[in-house]
């Protein structure tokens, strides 16, 4: 376990000062939109979102990174001579990289809270709802959204942790080829084939895995009422089967226990 | 050529990706697990 937590530090020495830089970016990109809120005002939505667009493909690319660069610094003979399990690489390097998406979609949760919901928050009245009630409401709502939140989050972290084990089996496959020509090729067409294992298996295993119970992944409140005197409070819950998603896992699991094995016994310099 | 193997076996799965593709075509592949996850809303009303 020394081995995994010196393998953690490595990534978070090697990857925390840019990822700290870009979050400082993102934090100072929430303050401008801020505080020009009143005069862009249509503007305001797609600017929001659209450094939150380019998070997945920073994830992407991050990915694809983390072991080219390795061979890339010729820091691989190093790691492949070091005496621990190759799945210790590959989950020091994913776990890091989860940490570093984390950290902006927690910047990017911030920057929405402060520039859409914040100051509405504050200067919210109702013709219908006292204030009382109307307060009562609106830390109903925000608990709601927290916990949409928390539910989403497991299943972000498993569609990222599939992404990564697709982008790093395929690159370490693409490393069993002799001759360095081709490698590029070949990690692509890696690529697409286990993105398409894991997509129609995930669809497999969902078919065999249909008695599995349904599992919720977002809920919603709201008031609806013509008048004051008929208004109701709707809570909503959206659920999706369970087998999909533990098939995915057990997919992953598989990937990670592969990438490990190449990574172990297989790869080269 | 156990390489040969792993890599025979990575690129099949490719060949595969790409015959599904051309016999039921990407809108049917991405549907199908939507269609398995079945997403469905519950809602309870309470008067205010």
């Amino acid at each position: 376990m020394r081995a995994f937590a010196a393998l953690l530090r490595k990534e978070l020495r090697q990857h925390g000062p840019t990822a700290l830089a870009f979050a400082g970016v993102l934090i100072a990109w929430a303050i401008v939109l801020y505080n020009f809120k009143e005069r862009w005002d249509d503007l305001i939505p797609p600017l929001l979102i659209l450094p939150m667009g380019f998070t997945p493909l920073w994830f992407l690319w991050r990915a694809y990174q983390s072991l080219r660069a390795e061979w890339s610094g010729r820091h691989a003979h190093l790691l492949l001579a070091l005496p621990v399990p190759g799945w210790y690489l590959t989950l020091s390097k994913f776990l890091v990289l989860l940490l570093e998406v984390g950290l902006y979609a927690a910047v990017h949760a911030g920057a929405i809270y402060l520039v859409a919901v914040h100051d509405d928050l504050r200067h919210f009245s109702s013709p219908y709802l006292s204030d009382s009630v109307g307060n009562a409401f609106i830390r109903a709502t925000l608990w709601t959204a927290f916990r949409t939140v928390l539910l989403l989050v497991p299943h972000g972290i498993l569609i990222l942790a599939a992404a990564y084990g697709i982008i790093h089996v395929s690159w370490l496959a693409s490393r069993l080829l002799p001759l360095s020509r081709g490698r590029r090729i070949v990690s692509v067409l890696i690529l697409a084939g286990l993105g398409w294992m894991m997509w129609r298996g995930a669809w497999l295993l969902g078919l065999a895995l249909s008695w599995l119970p349904r599992i919720p992944v977002a809920q919603g409140m709201w008031i609806e009422g013509r008048s004051a005197d008929a208004l109701w409070l709707i809570h909503s819950t959206v659920t999706v089967a369970a087998g999909p998603v533990v098939g995915l896992l057990l997919l992953t699991a598989a990937l990670y226990a592969a990438g490990s094995w190449l990574l172990e016994r297989e790869v080269e310099l | 050529m156990r390489r040969l193997l792993i890599l025979t076996v990575l690129l099949a799965l490719a060949a595969g990706c790409v015959l599904d593709l051309h016999s039921n075509g990407i809108v049917d592949i991405f549907g199908s697990l939507f269609e398995v996850l079945d997403p469905s809303t519950e809602s309870v009303q309470q008067p205010l």
